[in-house]
Parts: structure tokens; sequence; C-alpha cells
């Protein structure tokens, strides 16, 4: 990719927006997401959850990352980027209970305070993501 | 190595080089800048300092001066000046 693109003044500022604020420089807020830990459950408890046929949707925020790699099979899932939420705001009722999975856990918090400021009142996250899942040995499919 | 922890590993370092990598990747050699060497070469120089997570996140809060291109879009949204000056952040280190 380097040398097919070729950029040669590149810099990384890899202490981020933290390190930008410490510093007390000026950032700016469009759309601001509530400040909030969205409640989390382990993969044990959301495979309890699909085994007793709780009614939730399961949200998978892992478009165009892996997604299409190794899933969690269920009947009622969205399959969407953090970028695409909005369609997912727009489908689902807010009264729904909703199940969000990534990863890793660590960027389904931001999808869930993005639902919960979409007026959304029952938003868990999978706590470790699909990878916690996996390695709980819990039932994932793959792609051939 | 089991199967599924190959997967999970492979997994990982895909998501750890497109999110937070790929931008630097786009030169051969990348140096690293602190906030304050960030500030002077925005208040000082044409600099393109870009944000590549969601737009969410950017949403919530960037730095002023910055904008938003997502990782996928690098290639097609950064400007064709291959001398162009970019910085790339974003939520710090974890």
């Amino acid at each position: 990719m380097a040398a097919e693109l070729g950029y040669s003044n590149v810099y990384g500022f890899r202490d981020g927006l933290p390190g930008w604020i410490k510093a007390g420089y000026e950032t700016v807020t469009v759309e601001k997401l509530p400040k909030l830990e969205v409640p989390a459950i382990t993969a044990i408890e959301m495979k309890q959850m699909i085994d007793d046929g709780a009614d939730f949707v399961m949200v998978d925020v892992r478009k165009g990352i892996n997604e299409d790699q190794f899933w969690i099979a269920y009947k009622n899932k969205y399959v969407t980027s953090l970028d695409d939420l909005q369609t997912v705001a727009a489908e689902v009722p807010t009264d729904r209970k909703i199940v969000i999975v990534d990863l890793v856990g660590k960027r389904s918090n931001t999808a869930g305070r993005y639902l919960i400021m979409k007026g959304f009142s029952d938003v868990l996250k999978l706590s470790g993501g699909i990878e916690k899942w996996m390695k709980d040995g819990l039932p994932t499919e793959y792609a051939k | 190595m089991e199967d599924s922890m190959k997967r999970i590993w492979y997994a990982s370092l895909v998501l750890v080089l497109s999110l937070f990598v790929s931008g630097f990747a786009l030169a051969d050699t990348w140096k690293e800048i602190k906030a304050d060497e960030l500030k002077t070469m925005m208040d000082t120089e044409d600099v393109l300092v870009v944000f590549p997570l969601s737009k969410i996140e950017f949403n919530d809060l960037h730095i002023k001066g910055s904008v938003h291109i997502s990782v996928e879009d690098l290639k097609k949204k950064l400007p064709s000046d291959k001398e162009k000056k970019i910085v790339f952040y974003c939520l710090g280190r974890k």
C-alpha cells in the first residue's frame, strides 16, 4: 500500500484525542453521544438468552472488518458498521431489546451510546465481543 | 493453536492494521508527533489532519480543523499531492 500510494509526509499523532484534550487544545462536537457505560452481558448470558428464545435484536457492528469470516447465527440480526447504525435506528422500534456485538467489546460501547441517544431504552453490549464468545467455545459459524 | 484461535488472532491483526495503522501504512515511513507539535503544524503549515474511525465518533468529538475520512475511503479521498503533509489520529493509546 505504501508503494502504491506513496505519500511522503505522513505523521501519526498516537496520543490522539486524549492527548489533545490534555494539552488544552480546541475540539469540536457536532452530535454529542451521551456519556455512559452501556450495560454488558457475558457470552454465556447471551447464549442463555438465545436458548431461552428471548426476544432481542442482535446488532453486529463488524461490517467491513471481519463479519464475513465468523459470526453468531441468530434469526434476528443486523450486520452493520458504526457509520451505518442510523439504518438500525430507523428500522428497529426503540422499545426492542438490543444486544451489540463487536470483535473485542470496545467499539460496542460507542454503538450503544449512539442507539441510546436515538431513543433506545434497552441496550446491552456483549462483553469481550465475539472474540470472548469464541474463546468460551460457544457455537460460531465460519466462512468456508 | 486451535483453528478458532487462529481465526481470532488473524481477525484481531486485521482490525488493528485496518483501524489504527492503515493511515500510517500509506507511507514507507511516518513520524510520531506530540500535541504541541501538531498544534504548531496546524497553525503554521498546510496540513491535512485526518480522523479515520467512524463518523459517529468524529461527530462526538474531534480536533478542531481535522477531517473525517474513513479507512475504506482513504484511497479515493486523500489528496492527489503525494507530498501533502498528512497527520492521522484516533482515540489514543489503548
